[in-house]
């Protein structure tokens, strides 16, 4: 099976059809219109993973404007106008899924400017150079904040973003010792966040010589940063994450993309670009469980909709994936934790809320077209849906059919 | 005049004794008239617009070849009734003529037609479609719309047995019509509801939500005495006028709701007013005879706010000390506030906003309040303090025998940014007035005022729509994105929302609700002026 | 490895097409023993005053301490202390051999920061000393069909819940545990059908289960008959949702509400009275209801700490240690331990000398049948107060 991550070439077993198509839309851009499928098939598979890699379009100027009124809970259906607005919604997505791993809550940072400022920072480096992501989200005033981490002093070195720089954010657990973290703390002394702004206090940092995954030095924070990534566990643990986002919630394997990623100089866009391209990616149709963001937004682009999406932000922190409010610093466990009774009666409300409210507007979609835009797996035979576009919709919501993706 | 009273009639002879309210537009076709004419009706044909109502407009015109204000003055020629209770609700229009309304009605049983749903319903000869949840009948030149109750058949029977006990033989009713022509009249039979038990907490004796009480104390008093409402509604393209009136006897104001009763004080004019509101409210008695006043929940809501209120006022009991230094006149004001050019604003600009107290023993209590706004102030700060935020810093200004204590935020250091806040909260002394001010321009500004003419009513409002429009102009790129998510609309669509409703807001030049007692009645005035 | 209620669930909605399975039938396939056990924690927010709460009557240091609070006319427990006055709710439980009363409950150098109080009892850690990202109870919860807790409310979620693996729902009311706009018997034969593949089959038969909770709930809110009059007050109002999931045989085993408002600085007398009166009419009321559907249900209410012994100018009392814990329903009735020492205070307030641990230890063990060690970080000797 070297194949794996090799660039799926159709051929009659495998055709470049919609629902091949409507897959690579789903997993790297939400969703699509019938229209943008139908240009997807017009080029090769190929030719629609770099439409969706390069295009671009800029949310920063109506979010800073958000941002200004301070309240965090604005800030989320922001978010959710970009994603389900955007003609880059494949930017979005791997937005989305830094702020799932370099999770950050506003429940504890408070300050909407600090977490939109985060945001940017993720939405820049999104698809790009995962080394500078991770120097700048050291320096992050809403990371810090959120750990605890905005005092630390050379006499009482804070160990908690030492700690998830290394099982969280860059090695997983088991590749560091409880040694390398108070080594690393030290490094990070002086690191401070003064009236919401990074600022480096000389006095408080610790000059001292530090010792921890096999080097010795007067390391800095930034050198701390760049031994953490050289360690060969931390392409690893970043390819695996990115798997598990793009592909299957089950494991798969992981090593060329490492490879690539150490090779590229942590170039993640690159990588991103080679796993939407895969023959495994292509054979993964239906091997995920939408989150609740996934879904939302999923069903709106499909059907080209717009709502409320206040009232959408507000309901998706009620299903557990409220944005900019992740449950803790592990993010968003993902696959089967999204499902039980209560969250899938919430979904099915939410989306019985969207179709019954008078602010939805959908395309010219029909409840025939359904099927094709939404489901990664068929509906089983003798279950139909109603005539009424937004009827099937709803229907659709309460099947099971309709959480994978 | 005849043929109003005509109406008035005819309607009410349709309608049976035990009907409760009654809302009559004899002419709409005026009404009509003058909404449709208005120039900026277009504007708000918008903004009323959605795609379900303008398809079924099309078709209904389509149809019936008559445009939609064709087909409105046609079928609401003789005048619009709707009535309530007596078995549920019910709209009566009379037509210009059967023939014309029996071809819109086929019209529109067609396009309902479209719709699972619909079904006819027979009774007593008479033909009514279920539609939606509710039954619509055409009998002669009336159309007869119910929301299903008991009401419609009573009608009917009425219609074909030409007589009955009709809501026209009860003398409260007849008393009640008013003698001039007014847009619209209506009329609700309070002693009834009284009698059956409704709304227990508006007719009965104590009530269960504070605000409530507070604001509308003095008509609740009234509405468990009189025997009914009435009103009495003018529009025209100058503006509108709604007038409630009920009966009044000077007795009626002793008791627990006295605290409502007698004269505000007149109302201070200030630069740029949003809003301006007087009114006289005994606090202190109203706190002292709560337990006539409210339920339990209320109380209990009560007694845990005086024991926080008491912490928060530096050991005053709340209720028994700080209310009973007021006298009852109390006034509020809003003033858009206007930053320097070319300085940074705050993201949101909020208007400065003040109340004005009377204090009962001026000399006696000043230092009591300087006390409780000095610790207050340093209480946020130590808020403040704690989360990173900006000190106020604060400061005392004197003129005469006026005396301002302010607190304004800490200017930056060099190199930090200049950011510029919504308040700096005031508290000023000036004769026997106490202002608490979100701003101190507007704490000097009010210390200066002078008081404008005396104001007889006992509640005023004054809300002055230019102002309101410039005040969310202030914010408009707020109220732009803000339409964009809650709307899902696209940036165009929603600036162009926006821009709409700001134009609406600023048409209405001056919006005034006004609550007196004038001998016999206690009533209740809203007038709109509209911006010519 | 007897026939679980999903087993039964399955069978149920394939031979009925999603029809009603029962409730007698639900009752008896769960697991003898401990598996229907209900835990209910009433938090009382802002540090209520435990002596006034169960009032040391008898002792003249606290008339002294107490020169305006002091509470006259307890409802005597014994010849040195009694219930407040207005705590009539918990004599009657007291009485009826429904209620145990765990006293001088609290823990070694006591924080007077609510938030931070709170945070200890939530989470059994202390700052800086160990993370705290999980509550007690979010350690102790293991999934299933339904949410192994729920928090009813709409304040923040208690860090109690906080659980590494599981999200607790928050929710306002009972209509976001029913299915909207669509009936539910129409849809389920459509969700009774195997699905090929294991990831498609898990959602499916996770939807067969939360249409039959919500066809449940549904039918509970329609047929549940109290078998007590419920007060109008918020908090009874949501025991009797509590109740009223318990009945539609949810199997959920956690349910959180809160009571805000003891933390009474200023006029304590009044409002600390009402509060009382809240509590003990809601939770009597709420377990002579469970017991008459023989449910089994406990009962926890706690505080995040008391109030200092001497009253202070404002007719009111400030952040104190120690207080008591109550427990009522499936409980050994009665005082546990003695009243805390008027004598004997740390920086003015009574010392506790039951670690609230050993409580939560009790709740765990001998009721909720799960190991308490790992989840309290230690091991403490359950408090004798569990039936």
């Amino acid at each position: 099976m070297s194949g794996e991550w090799e660039p799926y070439v159709p051929d009659a077993d495998r055709p470049w059809d919609l629902k091949r198509a409507a897959h690579l839309y789903r997993r790297a851009g939400f969703g699509a219109t019938r229209a943008e499928l139908d240009e997807a098939l017009r080029g090769t598979p190929a030719e629609a993973v770099d439409r969706l890699t390069a295009a671009e379009e800029d949310f920063e100027p109506m979010g800073r404007t958000v941002a200004s009124g301070d309240d965090p809970r604005r800030l989320a259906g922001w978010w959710l106008y970009a994603m389900t607005r955007t003609r880059a919604p494949l930017r979005e997505r791997a937005t989305l899924f830094w702020h799932g791993h370099f999770a950050t809550s506003a429940a504890k940072v408070a300050v909407a400017r600090l977490m939109f400022e985060q945001n940017l920072l993720l939405r820049r480096r999104a698809l790009g150079d995962f080394a500078a992501m991770v120097q700048e989200i050291s320096r992050d005033p809403a990371m810090l904040v959120y750990l605890d981490s905005a005092v630390n002093r050379r006499a009482h070195p804070n160990e908690n973003y030492a700690r998830e720089l290394m099982e969280l954010f860059c090695l997983g657990e088991g590749n560091y010792t409880e040694k390398d973290i108070r080594e690393i703390a030290r490094c990070f002394t002086g690191w401070e966040v003064v009236r919401d702004r990074f600022k480096f206090n000389r006095s408080h940092h610790d000059e001292g010589a530090k010792s921890f995954l096999g080097q010795s030095g007067r390391f800095g924070g930034e050198d701390a940063v760049r031994i953490v990534l050289e360690q060969p566990s931390a392409s690893r643990f970043i390819a695996a994450r990115l798997a598990r986002f793009f592909v299957s919630d089950e494991s798969v394997p992981i090593e060329p993309l490492a490879v690539e990623l150490r090779e590229s100089g942590w170039d993640v866009g690159r990588v991103v670009g080679r796993i939407l391209r895969s023959n495994l990616f292509f054979d993964s149709i239906g091997r995920k469980i939408r989150s609740p963001v996934e879904m939302v937004v999923g069903l709106l682009r499909a059907l080209e909709g717009s709502t409320d999406l206040q009232v959408v932000a507000d309901d998706l922190e009620r299903l557990g994936q409220g944005l900019f409010h992740p449950p803790s610093v592990k993010g968003w466990d993902g696959g089967r934790t999204w499902i039980n009774s209560s969250t899938l009666l919430g979904r099915a409300n939410l989306v019985h809320r969207i179709v019954t409210s008078e602010k939805t507007r959908l395309g010219d979609v029909t409840a025939a077209d359904l099927e094709g835009l939404l489901l990664a797996v068929p509906l089983p035979d003798g279950v139909s849906l109603p005539g009424d576009l937004r009827e099937a919709v709803h229907r659709l919501s309460v099947l099971p059919e309709f959480h994978l993706f | 005049m005849l043929l109003l009273l005509l109406l008035a009639q005819d309607a009410a002879r349709l309608l049976p004794d035990s009907t409760l309210a009654y809302v009559e537009i004899a002419e709409p076709k005026r009404l009509i008239a003058t909404i449709y004419d208005h120039p900026l009706w277009g504007k708000i044909e918008k903004a009323l617009e959605n795609e379900e109502a303008r398809r079924v407009v099309a078709a209904l015109e389509e149809r019936t070849g008559m445009t939609y204000r064709e087909i409105l003055e046609a079928v609401l020629d003789g005048g619009l009734v709707f009535s309530a209770g007596g078995g549920g609700m019910a709209w009566l229009a009379k037509a210009r003529d059967a023939e014309t309304l029996a071809k819109i009605h086929e019209a529109l049983l067609e396009l309902w037609r479209e719709n699972p749903g619909i079904e006819p319903v027979e009774y007593r000869g008479l033909t009514a479609h279920k539609v939606g949840g509710g039954v619509v009948a055409v009998a002669g030149e009336w159309m007869i719309v119910t929301d299903g109750g008991a009401v419609g058949r009573k009608i009917a029977d009425l219609y074909v047995d030409g007589g009955g006990a009709t809501l026209a033989d009860d003398p409260d009713f007849a008393a009640a019509k008013p003698a001039e022509a007014h847009t619209a009249w209506g009329w609700v039979d309070v002693r009834t509801l009284r009698k059956i038990g409704a709304a227990p907490q508006l007719f009965g004796g104590r009530t269960d939500n504070f605000l409530v009480e507070l604001v509308a104390g003095a008509v609740i008093n009234h509405l468990q005495r009189v025997p009914a409402v009435t009103a009495t509604l003018d529009v025209d393209a100058a503006g509108l006028r709604l007038s409630v009136a009920v009966e009044h006897e000077d007795g009626w104001t002793a008791g627990p709701r006295a605290f409502a009763f007698g004269a505000a004080p007149a109302p201070m004019g200030v630069k740029d007013e949003l809003l301006s509101l007087s009114a006289h409210r005994d606090l202190a008695a109203m706190w002292a005879s709560a337990d006539d006043l409210f339920e339990q929940n209320v109380l209990d809501g009560m007694t845990e706010a005086d024991a926080t209120l008491t912490t928060l006022f530096s050991g005053m009991d709340f209720g028994d000390e700080v209310l009973t230094a007021f006298e009852p006149q109390i006034r509020i004001v809003a003033a858009r506030r206007t930053f320097a050019e070319g300085e940074p604003t705050p993201a949101i600009r909020l208007p400065a906003f003040a109340a004005v107290f009377r204090l009962r023993e001026p000399d006696r209590v000043r230092d009591d309040f300087r006390g409780i706004f000095q610790s207050l102030v340093g209480f946020t700060n130590i808020q403040g303090a704690m989360q990173g935020a900006p000190q106020l810093l604060q400061d005392i200004e004197r003129d005469g025998d006026s005396l301002i204590l302010t607190s304004a935020y800490k200017r930056p250091k060099e190199g930090e940014p200049t950011i510029h806040y919504n308040f700096s909260p005031s508290l000023a002394f000036a004769g026997d007035r106490m202002i608490v001010s979100s701003t101190t321009a507007l704490a000097r500004e009010l210390v200066g005022a002078g008081e404008h003419s005396s104001e007889s009513a006992n509640t005023f409002l004054r809300l002055n729509g230019a102002v309101l429009r410039d005040v969310l102009a202030d914010n408009r790129a707020q109220l732009v994105v803000q339409n964009q998510i809650d709307e899902g609309n696209s940036p165009e669509e929603a600036a162009a929302a926006v821009d709409g409703l700001l134009e609406l807001i600023g048409a209405a030049r001056d919006a005034t609700l006004r609550l007196s007692t004038r001998e016999k009645t206690l009533q209740l005035d809203v007038e709109v002026i509209f911006e010519r | 490895m007897g026939i679980t209620r999903r087993d039964i669930l399955k069978a149920g909605a394939v031979l009925s097409f999603g029809g009603t399975v029962p409730s007698v039938l639900l009752r008896a396939a769960t697991a003898p023993g401990r598996a229907d056990r209900v835990l209910v924690v009433v938090q009382l927010s802002g540090g209520n005053d435990g002596l006034n709460t169960v009032v040391p009557f008898a002792e003249d240091a606290y008339r002294r301490a107490r020169p305006t609070l002091a509470v006259a006319d307890v409802l005597k427990i014994d010849d040195a202390v009694g219930f407040h006055p207005a705590l009539r709710g918990f004599a009657d439980l007291l009485e009826a051999g429904r209620l145990a009363v765990v006293q001088g409950v609290g823990y070694p150098e006591p924080n007077r920061s609510h938030f931070e109080s709170m945070d200890i009892w939530h989470t059994c850690r202390r700052r800086g000393r160990e993370p705290r990202t999980e509550g007690w109870l979010g350690r102790a919860l293991v999934p299933g069909d339904d949410d192994p807790a729920i928090h009813l409310g709409g304040e923040p979620q208690p860090l109690a819940l906080a659980s590494a693996t599981l999200r607790v729902p928050s929710i306002a009311s009972l209509e976001e545990f029913k299915l909207h706009g669509v009936d539910g018997d129409e849809v389920a034969p459509m969700t009774a059908e195997k699905r090929d593949g294991e990831l498609l089959e898990f959602v499916r038969g996770s939807t067969a289960s939360a249409l039959a909770s919500a066809k449940r709930v549904a039918e509970a809110a329609r047929s549940y008959r109290p078998a007590v009059e419920y007060p109008d007050s918020a908090l009874a109002q949501k025991l009797r949702t509590v109740a009223q999931l318990v009945d539609a045989g949810l199997q959920t085993r956690v349910y959180y509400v809160m009571l805000d408002g003891f933390d009474t600085h200023a006029k304590q007398a009044d409002a600390h009275a009402a509060l009382l009166r809240q509590l003990g009419d809601a939770v009597s009321a709420f377990v002579r209801d469970a017991g008459e559907h023989g449910h089994p249900v406990l009962t926890m209410a706690f505080s995040e700490f008391g109030r200092r012994l001497e009253e202070n100018a404002s007719g009111g009392t400030d952040h104190g240690a120690a207080a008591p814990i109550f427990l009522a329903g499936g409980v050994r009735a009665g005082l546990v331990g003695r009243h805390p020492s008027l004598a004997d205070l740390d920086e003015g307030d009574v010392k506790h000398h039951t670690d609230f641990r050993r409580v939560y230890a009790a709740v765990l063990e001998k009721w909720l049948g799960v190991e308490s060690a790992p989840i309290l970080g230690g091991t403490y000797e359950p408090v004798e107060a569990i039936a």
